[in-house]
C-alpha cells in the first residue's frame, strides 16, 4: 500500500491550498523502508532486459515453436499429486479460511480499534493481499480452496438448493470484476482508512452480501467465474504459476507442473472484459508504486501552483473536498485507460505489420496476457522487503489478536526486526526478477503471435512493436524502483 | 561559533562516527540535512535543538528523543539495518505524525 500522505500547505495570495494531513498511524502500518534501486543495478538491468531481448529473438527465429500444451507435467499420480489432490485436503484448508474469515471480522469488530494493535487488518492487508498474492504466483493459487465466501455458501446452499437458478448474461463476462478491483484498488491506494479494523469489518461485510447475493441468484460457480473479484485476480496471478489443478470440471482434476508463466498461454484469446481486468490489474500495480516517486509529488506541487487549476481547486476544497483524494482518484481512473490506450495502439501497429490475418480483437485479447509477468516481477520486487517487515506484525498479532492484553502463544511481546532482510538481497532480487519477468513476456508474447498467425513470418513481424512495449513496460517498472520512496 | 563548538564536541563524542545537527523552529525543520547518509554498521549521531517541547521519532529503528528549548538532544544510532528511514514529529497529543517527515537516514549496504 501507498503512504503518501502529509501536510503540504501553499500560499498562493489570501488563499490556502492543503493536502489532507497524516492521520495518526500512518507511520506505523504502511511504512516502507526500501532505499532506491542505485544506478549501477538499474543499469545493468536495464541493459540485460535490452540484450535477451534480442537474444531471444534471435533463438526463436531459428525455433520451431511448440504451443502452450506441451510445458506441462501431469503430476496427479505421484506422491505430491496424492497429496495436493486430497479431497481431506481442500477440505482443511475450506476450514482454515473460515476460521480466519471468522476471527478477521470477530477482532475487527470487538478488537481494540487500532491498524498494529489490532490482528484484522494485518491479516487482511499484508498476510492476505500481499503475502498469499506471493505464494499463488509463486507456487499455486490455492484461494479456491481458501475462499471463505465459496465455502459458507456452499455449506449454506444444501439446506437450499433451489437457488441460483437466473441466467448470467454471458455478454457481461467479467465486467462485475472490474467494477470490483477499481473499487477494491479505490480503498487500498486512495481511501486508506480500511486500515481501522471498524472500517475493515464493514468492507467484509458489504462484500460478503454482494458476493452471497451474485452465488444465490446465478449460482455459486458463475458468481465465482464472474463476480467474485477475488478469484479472478488470484486465478490470474496463479495461471503464472507453477503449480496448478486443472479441468476442475472434471471428475478426477489433475494436478500439473509447468514452467513459470506457461499458464499465461492461452488456448482461446480471453473475454474483452478479461482484457479490461488484465489492464486494470497492471496499472494499479504501477500506480501504487508511481504515488510514491518524487515525480508524483512534484506533479502534486505544480498542480497547486498551476493558475488555471487553482481555481477548481479551491472550489473542491471549499466544498470539503478531500484534493489529494480527488487527485488521486482522477489518477487511478486514468491510468488504466492510458495504459489500454497505449497497449491498443502497439496492437494495431503489430497487426498493420504482420497483416490482417487475425482480428484486432483476437490479437489484443490473447496478447494481453503475456504483460503479466512483468508486472507479477515488479510487484514482487516492491512488496518484497514491506512483506518481511510488516509481515512480522502477525507474530505478536497472533498471541493478542483483540489487543486485550492476552499472550496466548508467548510472542505478545515479540517487536520488529528491521535487519531481517538486507537491502543488497531486495536489489539483488528485484533485477533477477525483473529481467526474469520479462524473459517470459516476450516467451509468451511469442508463443501466443505463432499459435495466432500459425505463420512464422508474420508472427516475428507482429513481434517488434510488442517487444518495445514490453522494454517500455519493464523499463518504468525499473525507474520506479530506482526512485526513492517519498511519504508527503 | 558556539554552534560549531557544539558540532566538533559532538563529532569527537561519538568516537569517528557522524554528527548531524538539526534545528527546528515552530515545528518546521530550519537547519539540517533533508537525507542523512550512512553505511551500514556506522555510528551516527542526530543531534535535535527545537524551540517547542516536541518529540521526535525515527522509524523503523523506532527511536524517540523528548526536544525542548532546554538544550540540544542526541539520538544516538547504530546502523545496522539498512533502509530509507523517515524521521518526523510526533504532535503533543500522542503518537500522531501531522507533518511529512523532517528528513531521512538512508543506510547502504556494506
Amino acid at each position: 500500500m501507498s503512504r503518501v500522505r502529509g501536510t503540504e500547505i501553499f500560499l498562493l495570495g489570501s488563499m490556502v491550498l492543503v493536502w489532507n494531513a497524516a492521520p495518526a498511524w500512518a507511520h506505523a502500518f504502511g511504512a516502507r523502508y526500501d532505499l532506491p534501486l542505485p544506478l549501477g543495478f538499474y543499469l545493468s538491468g536495464a541493459g540485460a532486459v535490452v540484450a535477451l531481448t534480442f537474444v531471444i529473438m534471435a533463438v526463436f527465429a531459428s525455433d520451431t515453436s511448440r504451443s502452450g500444451n506441451d510445458y506441462g507435467t501431469d503430476l496427479t499420480r505421484t506422491a505430491v499429486g496424492a497429496v495436493l489432490l486430497n479431497r481431506y485436503l481442500r477440505g482443511f484448508l475450506g476450514m482454515i479460511g473460515v476460521l480466519l474469515f471468522v476471527l478477521i471480522v470477530a477482532t475487527g469488530a470487538l478488537g481494540v480499534q487500532s491498524p498494529i494493535k489490532n490482528f484484522a487488518p494485518t491479516m487482511v492487508w499484508v498476510i492476505w493481499w500481499v503475502g498469499l498474492a506471493f505464494f499463488v504466483a509463486m507456487i499455486g493459487n490455492i484461494w479456491p480452496a481458501l475462499n471463505p465466501w465459496n465455502t459458507l455458501f456452499s455449506w449454506a446452499s444444501r439446506f437450499l438448493p433451489h437457488m441460483g437458478q437466473a441466467r448470467y448474461p454471458s455478454a457481461l463476462g467479467v465486467w462485475p470484476s472490474v467494477v470490483l478491483f477499481v473499487i477494491f484498488a479505490w480503498l487500498e491506494l486512495v481511501w486508506e482508512r480500511g486500515d481501522m479494523p471498524g472500517n475493515l469489518v464493514c468492507l467484509i461485510a458489504a462484500y460478503s452480501a454482494l458476493t452471497w447475493t451474485g452465488m444465490a441468484v446465478f449460482g455459486r460457480q458463475v458468481w465465482l467465474s464472474s463476480g467474485e473479484v477475488f478469484n479472478q485476480a488470484f486465478g490470474l496471478l496463479g495461471r503464472f504459476a507453477p503449480l496448478a489443478v486443472v479441468d476442475q470440471k472434471r471428475s478426477v482434476p489433475r494436478l500439473v507442473l509447468r514452467p513459470y508463466g506457461a499458464g499465461l498461454l492461452p488456448s482461446a484469446p480471453v473475454h474483452s472484459s478479461m482484457r479490461f481486468f488484465v489492464i486494470v490489474m497492471l496499472s494499479t500495480v504501477t500506480f501504487d508504486g508511481f504515488v510514491e516517486t518524487p515525480l508524483w509529488t512534484g506533479f502534486l506541487d505544480w498542480l497547486v501552483r498551476d493558475q488555471t487549476v487553482r481555481p477548481f481547486l479551491l472550489w473542491l476544497q471549499g466544498h470539503g473536498f478531500d484534493l489529494l483524494a480527488v487527485v488521486k482518484t482522477i489518477a487511478l481512473l486514468a491510468f488504466p485507460c492510458l495504459f489500454l490506450g497505449v497497449y491498443l495502439g502497439f496492437c494495431a501497429v503489430s497487426i498493420a505489420l504482420a497483416g490482417p490475418a487475425v482480428s484486432f480483437r483476437d490479437f489484443t485479447n490473447t496478447l494481453i496476457l503475456s504483460l503479466v509477468p512483468i508486472a507479477i516481477a515488479y510487484h514482487v520486487s516492491h512488496y518484497l522487503s514491506y512483506l518481511m517487515l510488516a509481515g512480522q506484525l502477525i507474530i505478536p498479532l497472533s498471541s493478542d489478536p483483540f489487543g486485550w492484553g492476552w499472550d496466548l502463544i508467548g510472542t505478545a511481546g515479540y517487536t520488529m526486526d528491521i535487519t531481517v532482510i538486507n537491502a543488497k538481497t531486495v536489489w539483488y532480487t528485484a533485477v533477477v526478477a525483473i529481467v526474469l519477468g520479462h524473459v517470459l513476456a516476450v516467451w509468451i508474447a511469442h508463443v501466443q503471435a505463432v499459435s495466432l498467425y500459425r505463420n512464422k513470418s508474420r508472427a516475428l513481424r507482429s513481434q517488434a512493436p510488442m517487444l518495445v512495449l514490453m522494454v517500455l513496460y519493464t523499463m518504468i517498472s525499473l525507474w520506479i524502483l530506482s526512485q526513492p520512496i517519498i511519504e508527503g | 561559533m558556539a554552534f560549531a563548538v557544539l558540532l566538533y564536541a559532538v563529532a569527537a563524542h561519538a568516537e569517528g562516527g557522524k554528527a548531524f545537527h538539526f534545528r527546528i523552529v515552530a515545528g518546521h525543520l530550519k537547519e539540517g540535512p533533508a537525507v542523512v547518509r550512512v553505511s551500514e554498521g556506522e555510528t551516527v549521531s542526530l543531534i535535535w535543538s527545537s524551540d517547542q517541547a516536541t518529540r521526535i521519532h525515527l522509524h523503523g529503528y523506532n527511536l524517540l528523543v523528548d526536544v525542548g528549548p532546554g538544550g540540544a538532544v542526541e539520538m544516538n544510532v547504530l546502523a545496522k539495518a539498512t533502509g530509507r528511514f523517515p524521521v518526523s514529529l510526533h504532535d503533543a497529543k500522542g503518537d500522531g505524525h501531522a507533518n511529512k517527515p523532517l528528513t531521512y537516514l538512508e543506510v547502504h549496504p556494506k
